[in-house]
C-alpha cells in the first residue's frame, strides 16, 4: 500500500515539475505577473508531492530512504528543487527554474529507471555516518549544479554583450555581476558539504575497505572537489572572475557527470 | 450618457497652441467646476501636461457635449477667434475609452513607453475627484485606465528598452553591473553626447565622476558641473583602474586607448569588469580592446544598432500593449452596458416573477385541496401585487432615461435589488459575447440619446 503511494506521488511530483517548467519557459517570453507566481508555486507543489512520496517510501522501508539508486537520485532531485526554491525566494531571479528543472527531470528519470522495490534493499543506511554522508553529498551536488547553471548563463550573457546581440535572451537574463555573484555563492555553498562528504566517507570506509582510495567514485569525487576548490581559489587568491572561472565551474559539472559514469565500474561503493 | 474626449497633443498642435491651452494646477478645481456647469457636461476630467491638454467628459449628447467642450476651452483661455477647433481631436464612446487607455499606457506619447504620463493622469483624476466633477462613469473609467496603464508597464517591456543612444549606454551598463549605485564613471574629452550620457548614468545611481581632458582647466570646469573630480590626461591608465564606466569622446585622430594600455589598466583594477563607451569619431579606443577579458566596448555604431533593435522590440511591445487594451475595453463596455434601462427593467421583472413563482409553489404544495378557481385567484393576486409594486419604479426609471443623470438611477436600482449578482443572474447575461456587448453600447446611446 505504502509503496503504491510512493509511485503515485512520484508521478504527481514529476508532472507538476513538468508543468512548472512550461510556466517558467513561458515566463521567459511573457512577463505576466500571474506566471511569476504560478511557476514557483507549481514547483513548490511538486516538492510537496515529492516529500509525500519520500515519506511513503520511508514508511515502507522503515528507515530513511537513502539506499540504492532509486532512493538516492530521488532524494538528490528533492534537494535540488529545495535549493532552487530557496534561491528564488531570496532573490528576484525568476528564471532559474527554467534552467534547473531539466536537471530535476533527468534525475527523476534516472531514479525511475533504477526503481527497486523495498524488499531488495539491505540496511546499510542504518549507519549514522552513511546518513550524514549521503545527506551532505546531495546538498553539495545541488549547490554545484546551480552554480554551474549560473556560470553557463554568465557565458551566454557575456558573449551577447561582447558580440552586441540585443535579443530576448539578452533582455531577460540579468547582469553579468548578478550571474557571476550567484555562481560564486552557490559553489561556495556546495564546497563545504562536498568536503564533509569526503570526510564522512573516509571515516566510514577506512576500517572496512583498506583499499578505499582506489575506488573509482572516490577518485572522481576527489577530482570534482579539486575543481571546485580551484574555482574558489582562483576567485579569492588570484582575482579571477567572470568568463575564466565560469569555465572552471563547467569543468566541475563535467566532474560530477564523471562521478555518475564511474558508477558502472565495480566498487565497494554500492550507492550513496 | 456618452463618454467623450476632446483635446490636443504634440501630434496635432504646435507648442504655442499647447501652451495657450494649458491648465495650471492651481486653478484646476475651479476650471473643472466651470466645465461641468455647461449644460450637456455631466462629469469631467482635465488632463493637462506639456504635451497634451485633454478634456474627458460624460455628456448627455455627443454633439452638444463636443460644442460645450469647445466653448469651455475658448471661454477659459479667451481664444474666441483662434479657431482652436482645427487643432482639436475628438473621440466618443468606444473610441474615447480606447484613447484614454492608449494615453495612460503611453502609446500616444511623444516617446512611446515613457513612464510619466500614468502619474500625470492619476493627478488629473485626483484633482477632478476632489473637485467632485467625476461620478459613476468617469470614476470607473479612470480607475480601470490606471489598471490598464499598470498592466501594460508590468506585462510588456514597453518602457524598458532604450531608444536613444545615451539611454542605450545606461541599459547596457546595467547588463554588466547589477546596480549602478556607487559605481564610478570617467569622462574622457568633452562633448554634448558624453555629458548627456553621464547625466543619465548619474540619474541611475552612479555616484563618482572623474573628468579627464587634454586641457586640465577644461576638465576642472566640467568637474564642477558634475560635482566630480578632474584628473590629468597622463593618469589615464591609473584612473581607469578605479572607474567602472568610461565614456570617451576626444577629438584625437589616433586611438588613445589600445589593447596594451587596456591590459595594463585591467591588471591594476584586478580584472573587475569595465564598460567602455566610445562616442568619438574617429574612434578613441582601439576596437581590439573589446577582446580583453572583462572589457565591454561599445562604439557609436554599436549603440546605434542597439537602439535600432530596441525600436523594433518596442513596436512589438506596442502590439502586446494593444492586446491588453483591447481586452480591457471589452471589460469596460460590459460594465457600461449594465447601465441600460430596458434590460434592467426586464431583469427586475424576471427577478420578481421568479420570487412569486417560488412562493406560489410552496403554498400550493401545502394546500393541495385548492380548487382551480382558488388557484387562479391566488395567481392573480400575487401577480397584481408585484405589478403594482413595480409599476412606479419602472415608470420612473424609464422616465429617468431622458435625464442626463439617468444611469445613476439604473446603477442604484441594480445595487439595491442585487441585479446581475450571483445566482439570480439570468442565463442571458452569462452568455454575453463580444459582439453583443457592442450592440448593447448602441442601446445605451439610444436610451439616453434624447437628453
Amino acid at each position: 500500500m505504502s509503496e503504491r503511494l510512493v509511485i503515485i506521488f512520484f508521478w504527481l511530483a514529476f508532472m507538476t515539475y513538468a508543468a512548472a517548467f512550461v510556466f517558467y519557459l513561458y515566463l521567459f517570453v511573457n512577463k505576466r505577473q500571474i506566471l511569476s507566481i504560478l511557476a514557483p508555486t507549481l514547483a513548490g507543489l511538486g516538492l510537496i508531492f515529492q516529500t509525500l512520496s519520500i515519506a511513503a517510501r520511508w514508511k515502507s522501508v522503515g528507515y530513511i530512504p537513502l539506499e540504492g539508486a532509486f532512493e538516492s537520485y530521488f532524494m538528490f532531485a528533492w534537494a535540488l528543487v529545495l535549493i532552487l526554491l530557496v534561491i528564488e525566494a531570496l532573490t528576484k531571479i525568476k528564471f532559474l527554474g527554467a534552467w534547473v528543472l531539466p536537471f530535476v527531470g533527468t534525475l527523476l528519470g534516472i531514479a525511475w529507471v533504477k526503481y527497486e522495490s523495498p524488499e531488495r534493499l539491505s540496511d546499510v543506511v542504518k549507519n549514522t555516518w552513511i546518513i550524514l554522508h549521503v545527506t551532505v553529498v546531495f546538498l553539495a551536488y545541488s549547490g554545484f549544479i546551480i552554480g554551474a547553471v549560473f556560470a553557463f548563463l554568465y557565458l551566454v550573457q557575456q558573449r551577447q554583450l561582447k558580440k552586441r546581440h540585443v535579443n530576448l535572451l539578452f533582455r531577460r537574463l540579468p547582469s553579468l555581476e548578478v550571474l557571476d555573484d550567484w555562481s560564486n555563492k552557490a559553489i561556495s555553498f556546495g564546497l563545504p558539504f562536498m568536503t564533509m562528504t569526503i570526510i564522512t566517507g573516509i571515516i566510514r570506509a577506512v576500517k572496512e575497505f583498506p583499499a578505499w582510495y582506489r575506488d573509482p567514485i572516490v577518485v572522481t569525487t576527489t577530482i570534482t572537489w579539486l575543481v571546485f576548490a580551484l574555482y574558489l581559489s582562483l576567485r579569492y587568491l588570484w582575482d579571477w572572475q567572470g568568463r575564466r572561472v565560469a569555465y572552471v565551474a563547467l569543468a566541475g559539472l563535467a566532474g560530477m557527470l564523471l562521478i555518475q559514469v564511474s558508477r558502472i565500474f565495480p566498487a565497494f561503493h554500492k550507492f550513496g | 450618457m456618452h463618454i467623450i474626449v476632446s483635446g490636443l497633443s504634440h501630434k496635432t498642435a504646435p507648442v504655442e497652441i499647447r501652451e495657450a491651452l494649458n491648465f495650471p494646477e492651481h486653478g484646476l478645481g475651479e476650471a473643472l467646476n466651470t466645465l461641468t456647469s455647461y449644460p450637456h457636461i455631466n462629469e469631467g476630467v482635465i488632463l493637462s501636461t506639456c504635451n497634451r491638454t485633454e478634456i474627458y467628459a460624460v455628456a448627455a449628447d455627443i454633439d452638444s457635449g463636443r460644442q460645450n467642450i469647445i466653448s469651455f476651452l475658448e471661454d477659459r483661455h479667451g481664444l474666441k477667434d483662434c479657431r482652436i477647433e482645427d487643432y482639436l481631436y475628438f473621440h466618443d464612446s468606444l473610441a474615447a475609452v480606447n484613447h484614454l487607455f492608449r494615453v495612460v499606457s503611453s502609446l500616444d506619447s511623444m516617446v512611446v513607453g515613457e513612464a510619466q504620463i500614468l502619474g500625470q493622469a492619476k493627478d488629473a483624476y485626483a484633482g477632478a475627484f476632489d473637485a467632485q466633477t467625476t461620478n459613476l462613469v468617469l470614476n470607473r473609467l479612470f480607475r480601470q485606465a490606471f489598471a490598464v496603464g499598470k498592466r501594460v508597464r508590468t506585462e510588456t517591456d514597453i518602457g524598458e528598452n532604450a531608444v536613444s543612444i545615451s539611454y542605450a549606454a545606461v541599459q547596457l551598463a546595467k547588463k554588466v553591473f547589477s546596480d549602478l549605485t556607487g559605481k564610478s564613471v570617467m569622462i574622457v574629452g568633452a562633448g554634448k553626447m558624453s555629458e548627456l550620457t553621464a547625466k543619465h548614468l548619474l540619474a541611475n545611481g552612479v555616484s563618482d565622476v572623474v573628468i579627464i581632458n587634454r586641457s586640465f582647466d577644461r576638465a576642472v570646469d566640467m568637474a564642477k558641473v558634475f560635482k566630480g573630480r578632474a584628473a590629468e590626461f597622463d593618469n589615464l591608465v591609473d584612473e581607469m583602474a578605479g572607474a567602472d564606466i568610461v565614456i570617451s569622446s576626444t577629438g584625437a585622430t589616433h586611438s588613445i586607448i589600445d589593447k596594451n594600455t587596456m591590459k595594463a589598466a585591467m591588471a591594476k583594477r584586478r580584472h573587475r569588469p569595465i564598460f567602455l563607451i566610445d562616442i568619438a569619431v574617429p574612434r578613441d579606443i582601439d576596437p581590439d580592446v573589446n577582446n580583453v577579458d572583462n572589457v565591454y566596448l561599445y562604439d557609436i555604431d554599436d549603440l546605434q544598432s542597439v537602439v535600432e533593435s530596441n525600436l523594433a522590440e518596442r513596436s512589438r511591445e506596442v502590439k502586446e500593449a494593444e492586446k491588453i487594451i483591447k481586452a480591457e475595453i471589452q471589460d469596460f463596455l460590459a460594465w457600461q452596458s449594465s447601465l441600460e434601462v430596458v434590460p434592467t427593467i426586464a431583469e427586475l421583472r424576471r427577478k420578481a416573477e421568479r420570487i412569486r413563482q417560488g412562493e406560489l409553489e410552496k403554498i400550493m404544495s401545502k394546500m393541495a385541496d385548492l380548487s382551480d378557481e382558488q388557484k387562479n385567484a391566488l395567481n392573480a393576486l400575487t401577480s397584481g401585487i408585484i405589478n403594482k409594486l413595480l409599476h412606479e419604479p419602472m415608470v420612473r426609471l424609464k422616465d429617468s432615461a431622458r435625464h442626463k443623470e439617468g444611469y445613476l438611477y439604473v446603477d442604484s436600482l441594480r445595487h439595491l435589488f442585487a441585479l446581475g449578482e450571483g445566482e439570480d443572474e439570468p442565463e442571458k447575461q452569462t452568455q454575453e459575447s463580444a459582439s453583443k456587448i457592442e450592440n448593447n453600447v448602441r442601446t445605451v446611446k439610444d436610451t439616453y440619446g434624447a437628453g
